[in-house]
């Protein structure tokens, strides 16, 4: 897709409408699951159609745009958990309603503190690294539809996990108090 | 699937949310509505990119090492031997390699390595005040100072 230069007063130009239209919630589901804020989510979301509309989409991209959209979306959410000290939005209720009413203010205290080191093992993993995490965990894929969707072969994810695993233990044992 | 795997996916389910659906509409209808009302040359993204894939301690010890590197060589590169002809009667240094160098009065030079031998500066910038005779033909070569015009004469020196 080309820089988008031409606009109709309702609508986007045609290519990103079809992407935004297509991919929004993967970018904003993504970003969420990664910030853990509905701001910087949004932020995120703002920012990579922007950077499309600015620049459009790159050659080597367009064969697959879901593709290119999550990792921008990883991409960015590293961005803002590296450039933020864990901020705590008195109106951000996800983070809010994450330890509610489960055991007081201990287990309250717990889960905050397992959070942050989540979020800083998160931090120092590699933007391939935790996309994979993230379909994999989260999104629920298998290795073989993370390879399909990263165009490499299931024994590359296979042992890419494994890795991910060990590093990720790493990092969340020296987190630990 | 083992246990740790069983771990980490707990560790994630609880940290890692999805949003509802509300929140994304929500969002994504904020972000359409500014990407349709702002030109996109005046469009800002909120989230910058990554400056640079070299982590800040990478880019400071390449820094260290070519700071270190610059006044190691500032302090121990080779520049020669000063010779200066203190007296009224100049004066005739012989070289390592048998070269001879005849210098008038008060002129003053600097002997050094260079690749195909040994290399004469002058510092007299206003007169040619050296003879050199080489011990061998090719490796010695006499340069002129900063703004000086030296010249490599090849006479026999002689003592004044």
């Amino acid at each position: 897709m080309p820089a988008a230069a031409v606009r109709q007063d309702d609508s986007l130009p045609e290519d990103l409408e079809q992407l935004f239209q297509e991919h929004s919630r993967l970018v904003y589901r993504t970003a969420f699951a990664v910030t853990g804020s509905r701001h910087d989510a949004e932020d995120v979301l703002q920012s990579v159609f922007v950077k499309l509309l600015q620049r459009g989409l790159p050659p080597d991209a367009r064969s697959n745009a879901a593709r290119y959209l999550h990792r921008a979306a990883v991409n960015l959410s590293l961005n803002v958990l590296r450039n933020r000290k864990r901020r705590r939005l008195v109106d951000d209720v996800e983070l809010l309603e994450i330890p509610a009413a489960q055991g007081g203010e201990h287990d309250e205290a717990r889960m905050r503190e397992e959070s942050e080191r989540l979020t800083k093992a998160m931090t120092q993993l590699t933007p391939r690294a935790l996309e994979i995490l993230l379909l994999y965990y989260k999104q629920g894929d298998s290795t073989a539809q993370i390879a399909g969707r990263l165009g490499t072969s299931r024994s590359v994810i296979a042992v890419t996990l494994f890795r991910i695993r060990a590093r990720l233990r790493g990092l969340l044992k020296e987190g630990k108090p | 699937v083992n246990s740790t795997d069983h771990d980490l996916k707990d560790l994630i389910d609880r940290h890692l949310k999805w949003p509802s659906d509300l929140a994304f509409t929500a969002a994504r209808d904020r972000v359409r509505k500014q990407l349709l009302e702002t030109p996109a040359h005046l469009q800002t993204a909120r989230v910058a990119d990554a400056p640079s894939s070299i982590p800040m301690w990478r880019m400071a010890a390449a820094v260290a090492v070519v700071v270190i590197v610059v006044i190691g060589t500032a302090i121990f590169w080779p520049r020669g031997v000063q010779a200066y002809a203190a007296g009224d009667d100049g004066l005739q240094v012989t070289l390592a390699d048998d070269s001879s160098v005849e210098m008038r009065a008060h002129a003053e030079m600097t002997v050094g390595r260079a690749a195909d031998g040994i290399q004469i500066r002058l510092a007299d910038r206003r007169h040619h005040r050296l003879r050199v005779q080489a011990a061998r033909r090719a490796p010695v070569r006499a340069d002129q100072g900063h703004d000086g015009v030296g010249r490599w004469n090849g006479i026999s020196g002689k003592r004044r």
